[in-house]
């Protein structure tokens, strides 16, 4: 590349380049109409994964759950990612991995839905509270929730749903193998029980 | 070759060849570290450092280097001085100049995608209707009026306001609005005793934010730190948002006695369309609960006109320059379809910038043939040995 062409490409950049900096994204106002009845419905519309809610933090903390609890004797707890509030790892063979999230919903709706996953026919409502094991938690009444069908025994779901004031409801879900399920009912119950509100 | 027109000539320096092997080379280190930084800290960061950057500098180091579109554009005013002052236009040579001005059509398309393109995404619940979507890279300021009995109407100020210099306001709303502090990547933490003021309003007396490098799986919580004013009372002060949807907006009185809801959130964008989905259908594999394939079913409205359409895998919805793809789902409660939207003025340019190649590597092939023919029979002829 001889001198001239160089210094041409250097100075038509340098120019280019002041002009482009000079100018700084502008700013846009707008104005949006939306009927009061939308507002309830894209509420709860999911949105893609969001990073972990952000919460009280305790000094330093950050991304941490709004609920803490008692682990079972060899279970652990990863922190908050996505949409979950925990992950909680149990040793079996195979290992089983509960999920602790926050959603909308109504008990039976979720129910049904988690029967539809595995196969299973949906319930009236009144014979799916038939079917849920009541407790009493920290957090209030909750519900454990037993699901397998005998068509896949390795497809079977241990759930426990805990109802919240705001009208949303905690979950704890453990999909996996119905007999390793059947093995860590008692240790569950128990995990269930133990949740409560963080300390702030 | 001819001599170019006075008004050209300045331009000749620039049709050097080797402007374009250099900023080419240069090109690829960009391709390769850009991909690396991408590992680290996600894919939108090392797209805004590397690619739609003008300048980049090395770890925070006072030396700039040519970015993504300072390179580009250094490719592209060197192919557009190559095809003015540069290219011999005869015969022989039409197909090159054929394919060179293919290569120019992509890179101005390249262009108009860079200025003009606009993604996100849109939830619609089955038996729901709406025309707008999210992109949820940019934010934006909201402040939602409810006191209508029907609608809310909410006024949003863009990214382009967060300059510590500029306080902007509209007339839909007697407030004033000035950022501090507006993070790409934040966190919440607790505010220690020694920070705290009088100023610092709402959540902001007890949090601030700590800015983090941006998440290498593209999970950046974006806030702001603003000044508000035109508040009742003692309200005007420092706020601080976040946008996340478990942040709850701040309820604020403004000085006329209205009450509004101050948010950080995802940047809207207004459809010309409104979509309603009619049936979400999802077929999973035979005795599990993965899904196979999913579809949603949807009628669009635009303008007096409506129209029934199935988007599912490899069929998106086009229309005016928009591209809705079936992008994931939701089946919590009632069933909930998720579409990825691609707003792209030059989503075209690629193909026939394609097809221009095509046609001028073809054409150069074709004119190539007699002169092969004719080198093929001279080395095929026998020496004369004296």
């Amino acid at each position: 590349m001889n001198k001239l062409t160089l210094i041409t490409t250097l100075v038509a950049s340098a120019a280019v380049c002041l002009l482009h900096s000079s100018c700084r994204e502008k700013g846009e106002v707008q104005h949006f109409r939306t009927p009061k009845a939308d507002k309830a419905l894209q509420a709860e519309t999911p949105t893609p994964a969001s990073p972990a809610a952000p919460t009280s933090p305790a000094a330093g903390a950050t991304n941490t759950a709004p609920y803490s609890w008692m682990l079972p004797d060899g279970w652990t707890a990863l922190p908050a990612s996505g949409m979950r509030l925990a992950t909680i790892n149990i040793p079996s063979t195979p290992p089983l991995s509960a999920s602790i999230t926050e959603f909308g919903g109504t008990l039976a709706g979720n129910v049904n839905r988690w029967r539809g996953q595995l196969g299973l026919a949906a319930l009236p409502e009144s014979e799916v509270d038939a079917t849920l094991q009541e407790i009493e938690t920290k957090l209030g009444k909750g519900y454990i929730v037993s699901l397998f069908n005998p068509a896949t025994p390795k497809k079977g779901l241990l759930a426990a749903i805990i109802p919240r004031p705001s009208g949303r409801s905690v979950f704890i879900k453990i999909p996996g193998d119905s007999a390793e399920l059947n093995k860590i009912s008692a240790e569950f119950t128990a995990f269930a029980k133990s949740l409560t509100s963080a300390a702030k | 070759m001819s001599k170019p027109h006075p008004v050209l000539r300045p331009l000749k320096p620039l049709a050097s060849a080797a402007i374009f092997y250099y900023a080419t080379l240069w090109l690829v280190v960009l391709v390769v570290v850009g991909t690396l930084n991408q590992k680290y800290f996600g894919l939108h960061y090392s797209l805004e450092k590397y690619f739609s950057a003008w300048f980049i500098q090395p770890m925070d180091m006072p030396i700039w280097l040519p970015a993504g579109r300072l390179t580009m554009t250094v490719i592209l005013v060197g192919l557009t001085s190559k095809l003015l002052v540069g290219s011999k236009w005869k015969a022989k040579n039409i197909g090159i100049n054929i394919t060179h001005v293919g290569v120019f059509l992509l890179m101005i398309g390249s262009v108009i995608t860079a200025y003009t393109t606009t993604e996100g995404h849109i939830s619609i619940r089955e038996g729901a209707e709406s025309s707008t979507f999210q992109n949820s890279h940019d934010v934006e300021i909201a402040v939602t009026d409810r006191s209508d009995a029907e609608y809310d109407n909410t006024t949003t100020f863009t990214q382009g306001f967060f300059h510590s210099d500029q306080t902007f306001s509209d007339d839909a709303v007697p407030l004033s609005f000035k950022v501090i502090n507006f993070y790409k990547n934040c966190s919440p933490v607790a505010r220690g005793d020694s920070d705290s003021s009088a100023q610092l309003k709402g959540r902001a007396a007890n949090i601030k934010l700590k800015e983090l490098p941006g998440d290498n799986k593209d999970q950046n919580m974006r806030g702001v730190e603003v000044e508000i004013s035109g508040l009742s009372a003692d309200q005007n002060g420092t706020y601080v948002f976040i946008a996340h949807p478990e942040w709850k907006p701040a309820e604020l009185t403004a000085d006329n006695g209205k009450t509004y809801e101050i948010s950080l959130r995802a940047k809207h964008h207004q459809l010309p369309f409104s979509i309603y989905l009619k049936d979400f259908e999802k077929l999973d594999h035979a005795g599990t609960s993965m899904a196979r394939a999913y579809s949603s079913k949807v009628k669009v409205t635009q303008d007096e006109s409506t129209e029934d359409i199935k988007i599912y895998m490899n069929h998106p919805l086009r229309r005016n320059n928009y591209t809705l793809y079936q992008a994931s789902f939701s089946q919590r409660g009632i069933e909930t379809t998720v579409l990825q939207v691609v707003y792209n003025r030059g989503q075209l340019m690629p193909y026939i910038s394609v097809v221009v190649i095509f046609i001028g590597l073809l054409v150069h092939c074709i004119l190539q043939v007699p002169r092969l023919i004719v080198a093929a029979q001279k080395r095929n002829q026998p020496r004369n040995i004296s």
